[in-house]
């Protein structure tokens, strides 16, 4: 049971606070799931987001925000437990399979992932997606990676630039 | 509340996933060294990104953070004694990864910097003589500019924090903002000629004292200035009763003065803090035929913060010593490498072996934007461990290559 933040005046109900979507959803989530967000916290340390108010976030769409407050929902009882130093092998094994499944998710959905939790700061998230686009890039060449980024075909000087880098570098691309 | 963007993106060109540089480098982190390189080549961006300071350090720092023991590695001379191949080795068993080979440089004639300087080692051909500059982790290697014979001269690597490049110098040891070098009276006697870049022994020498006591020569890397520091009481007298084999270290970020008693077999381990000197450690070697302080120089190299063992290092081997049950447990020897590894390129003559370590976390070496002057006193930032190679401890550069530390991090 994750536990309600002291000097909270609703009486023992955890509090509610509300997130509007760029495209004007609201998500009405737990004051302690959405802290995860540095960004977020303070405004609701102000006592912002209750009531009918909510705080708008004009550069999260509603499939992003929803899929960030599952990660944060997921997430706050282990984060009220001061980074769980007494949480169980199998609360953070749990924790481990639910991230897991979470970032199996498609490339551009990751990205608007990525962005949210750059934006928001939510800082497990961040290291969490981060490391998920590492581990899909890293064996990729340099070729690949411009199409998969929709990067134009080198110019002919950037193309002598990449061989000349290859022949310097040759055990990196083995 | 609205949350404002207006961060420099990566790639502006139309249809491109725009990220900003902040979260490329959050992706970029935690790759491993070798997509780095190859990453440099994506675009002109991704290269500035890769390869600055800023990123690198990054980089290296996570990897400390979160990576175990540190590699190893050794350089061989190869089968046609003109080139040095440096080799990866392993604690859990022989090396075979040959990692690069340097071309043009005797691997009979060469001779390494013990401690990296973020990253780099620093290799001196005395055949050429020329002396060269490598990343272990990228595999990049410079000959620095040309210099006038060294003959009794040693050199290290150093950082200049401001000028952000890496220079030429002695690796004493480092610690707390300054560098410290303990000399023999009777060494500086002998080699009036050692002349530690502008810095002359001989003239430190004369503000010594009594010429049957030795002293910390200390160099304030702030203020560049040099000093000397007293030594620990039982270290001080060297006279024909005790003589014994003395040298300063550094382990927890503290300076330490070494005293190497073979007739007990006993290493004796002092800590400079707040001035004073206090006995830290004792090393008990009996027994542990492998590590005699009558045939070996016995170096204590870092401590493990976690469980209070000292790594020694003795120049072919390196072993983990426990002072609870004073018992070393051997992490790696050289000798069973060579055996394996190296012995079919050298059939009759004992390669020059150079042992060093390195962790994969060093992307910073490009190799282009080095300077490098061997009158500046211009030495090092970076918390690396160094050990002492100074002026009255030449024995040493021959037989250790030293550390990285487990109790760096």
């Amino acid at each position: 049971m994750a536990a309600p933040e002291s000097g909270d005046g609703n009486n023992g109900a955890a509090r509610m606070v509300t997130l509007i979507s760029s495209d004007n959803t609201r998500f009405e989530v737990e004051a302690a799931a959405a802290s995860l967000s540095q960004t977020l916290q303070l405004t609701i340390l102000d006592g912002g987001g209750g009531g009918g108010d909510g705080i708008p976030l004009p550069n999260v769409d509603s499939a992003t925000l929803s899929k960030v407050l599952e990660y944060c929902i997921k997430h706050a009882p282990a984060a009220a437990n001061g980074g769980a130093p007494n949480a169980t092998a199998v609360d953070r094994a749990e924790l481990e399979r639910f991230d897991n499944e979470f970032v199996n998710i498609d490339q551009s959905v990751l990205y608007s992932l990525i962005m949210a939790a750059h934006n928001l700061e939510i800082e497990g998230l961040q290291s969490l997606v981060a490391k998920k686009v590492a581990d899909m890039i890293k064996g990729k060449s340099p070729m690949e990676i411009r199409r998969t980024l929709g990067f134009p075909d080198p110019t002919p000087e950037e193309q002598a630039e990449m061989n000349a880098h290859m022949l310097e570098y040759g055990w990196a691309y083995e | 509340m609205t949350i404002c963007n207006k961060r420099r993106t990566l790639v502006a060109s139309g249809g491109v996933q725009v990220l900003p540089e902040e979260i490329m480098v959050e992706v970029f982190l935690p790759l491993p060294i070798k997509s780095i390189l190859r990453f440099r080549a994506v675009c002109r961006s991704w290269a500035a990104v890769l390869s600055s300071e800023e990123f690198c350090s990054l980089h290296m720092a996570k990897v400390e953070a979160t990576s175990a023991l540190p590699k190893l590695f050794f350089t061989s001379s190869t089968a046609s004694f003109d080139a040095t191949a440096v080799y990866l080795g392993s604690s859990s068993g022989p090396g075979d990864g040959l990692l690069f080979t340097l071309n043009d440089i005797c691997g009979d004639f060469v001779d390494m910097t013990h401690a990296q300087c973020r990253g780099l080692t620093l290799v001196y051909d005395a055949v050429a003589p020329a002396y060269h500059v490598f990343n272990a982790a990228t595999r990049a290697v410079t000959q620095l500019p040309p210099c006038q014979s060294v003959a009794f001269a040693t050199a290290g690597l150093g950082f200049d924090a401001r000028m952000k490049n890496h220079k030429e110098k002695l690796p004493p040891v480092f610690a707390d903002g300054f560098l410290h070098w303990l000399v023999d009276p009777v060494s500086a006697v002998q080699r009036p000629q050692t002349a530690i870049l502008s810095f002359s022994v001989t003239d430190e020498t004369l503000r010594l004292g009594r010429n049957s006591e030795r002293a910390i020569v200390s160099f304030n890397i702030a203020l560049e200035q040099f000093d000397v520091v007293p030594c620990p009481s039982c270290i001080v007298l060297w006279n024909s009763k005790n003589h014994f084999p003395a040298f300063v270290v550094e382990l927890e970020g503290i300076l330490c003065a070494v005293l190497a008693n073979p007739a007990a077999e006993k290493l004796g381990i002092w800590k400079l803090e707040h001035g004073q000197w206090e006995r830290a450690y004792i090393i008990y070697l009996k027994g542990w035929s492998g590590y005699s302080l009558e045939t070996n120089v016995v170096v204590p190299w870092a401590v493990d913060p976690k469980d209070g063992r000292i790594l020694l290092n003795i120049g072919r081997k390196v072993g983990l010593y426990d002072p609870a049950r004073r018992s070393i447990e051997t992490l790696y020897d050289l000798d069973e490498v060579l055996q394996n590894s190296v012995r079919k390129h050298c059939t009759w003559k004992p390669p020059l072996q150079q042992l060093g370590v390195f962790d994969d976390s060093s992307p910073a070496f490009s190799g282009k934007n080095f300077s490098y002057s061997r009158a500046t006193q211009s030495f090092i930032d970076a918390p690396d461990p160094y050990v002492i190679r100074g002026p009255g401890e030449l024995p040493l550069c021959e037989q250790t290559k030293v550390f990285e530390a487990i109790a760096s991090h």
